[in-house]
C-alpha cells in the first residue's frame, strides 16, 4: 500500500499546506467568474458552521461557505436532472451542500451583515469529489439572504 | 460576433454538441430550444451575470471576518 499522494496548496489566507489527493474537489468549469480555479479544498473554520473553500489553482481565490440548513431551515435544494446526472449523484447521504456567504462592509471596511447565496449552492457529491454551482432560476431564492444577527 | 439570420424550426449549431433551435417568434420575444451536453451549464445571462457577481462578492472575504458571524438560531 503506497502512501497517498498529496497536493501541495498555496493559499493567500492560510499559507501553503499539503491535503490528501482524495480532499480535493473538481468543480468542472469553476465558479461563475472563477474559470481557471476547477480544484478546491474544504479549509475548517474556527467556527463548527462555517467552511472556507480553498481554490487549489489559485491561491488568492478562497471563499466562507456555509450549509445553508442551519441558517435556513426550511431550505429546499432543487436539483435538475441534468445537475444530478452531471455529478453522478446518487442520493442525499452522499450530497453535501454549501452556499458562498458575503460580507457587507461599511465604507471604512468593518463587517455590517453577512448573506448567503441561496440561489446558487454548491453541490458536491462526497464519493467522487465533483462539485457544481447549481442555479435554482425557477426558485424565488436570492444571492443576498441575510444571515441574520448572531 | 456572429450574426445570423433563422426562422422558426430553424438552428444553429455551436460545436458539434450544441444545438440552439428556433421554436417560435412572437412580437419581440423568440423561444429557444437548447440542447447541449450535461457538463455545460446553461443559464439566462442576467441569471449567470447575478451568480457570477455575488462570487466575486463572496471572494472577499477575510479570515478575521469569521469571529464576527452570527451563530445558527437556537444554537
Amino acid at each position: 500500500m503506497g502512501k497517498l499522494p498529496t497536493v501541495l496548496v498555496d493559499s493567500l489566507r492560510f499559507g501553503s499546506f499539503e491535503v490528501p489527493e482524495d480532499r480535493v474537489l473538481t468543480i468542472d468549469n469553476g465558479l461563475l467568474g472563477f474559470p481557471a480555479s476547477q480544484r478546491y479544498v474544504l479549509v475548517e473554520s474556527d467556527r463548527p458552521d462555517y467552511v472556507w473553500l480553498q481554490s487549489v489553482d489559485e491561491s488568492e481565490v478562497a471563499f466562507l461557505a456555509t450549509a445553508p440548513w442551519s441558517f435556513f431551515p426550511d431550505y429546499e435544494l432543487s436539483l435538475s436532472d441534468d445537475d444530478q446526472a452531471a455529478l453522478e449523484l446518487s442520493g442525499p447521504a452522499s450530497t453535501e451542500v454549501l452556499c458562498l456567504l458575503t460580507v457587507h462592509r461599511s465604507d471604512a471596511g468593518e463587517p455590517t451583515a453577512v448573506t448567503a447565496n441561496l440561489l446558487g449552492p454548491l453541490v458536491l457529491n462526497t464519493e467522487n469529489r465533483r462539485a457544481r454551482q447549481v442555479v435554482m432560476a425557477e426558485s424565488s431564492y436570492g444571492t443576498r439572504e441575510p444571515l441574520g444577527a448572531g | 460576433m456572429l450574426v445570423l439570420s433563422r426562422r422558426a424550426n430553424e438552428s444553429v449549431m455551436i460545436g458539434q454538441d450544441v444545438v440552439v433551435t428556433v421554436i417560435e417568434v412572437r412580437g419581440d420575444q423568440v423561444r429557444l430550444g437548447i440542447s447541449a451536453p450535461r457538463s455545460i451549464p446553461v443559464h439566462r445571462e442576467e441569471v449567470a451575470l447575478e451568480i457570477r457577481q455575488a462570487n466575486e462578492r463572496a471572494a472577499a472575504a477575510a479570515p478575521n471576518d469569521v469571529a464576527g458571524l452570527p451563530s445558527p438560531p437556537g444554537s
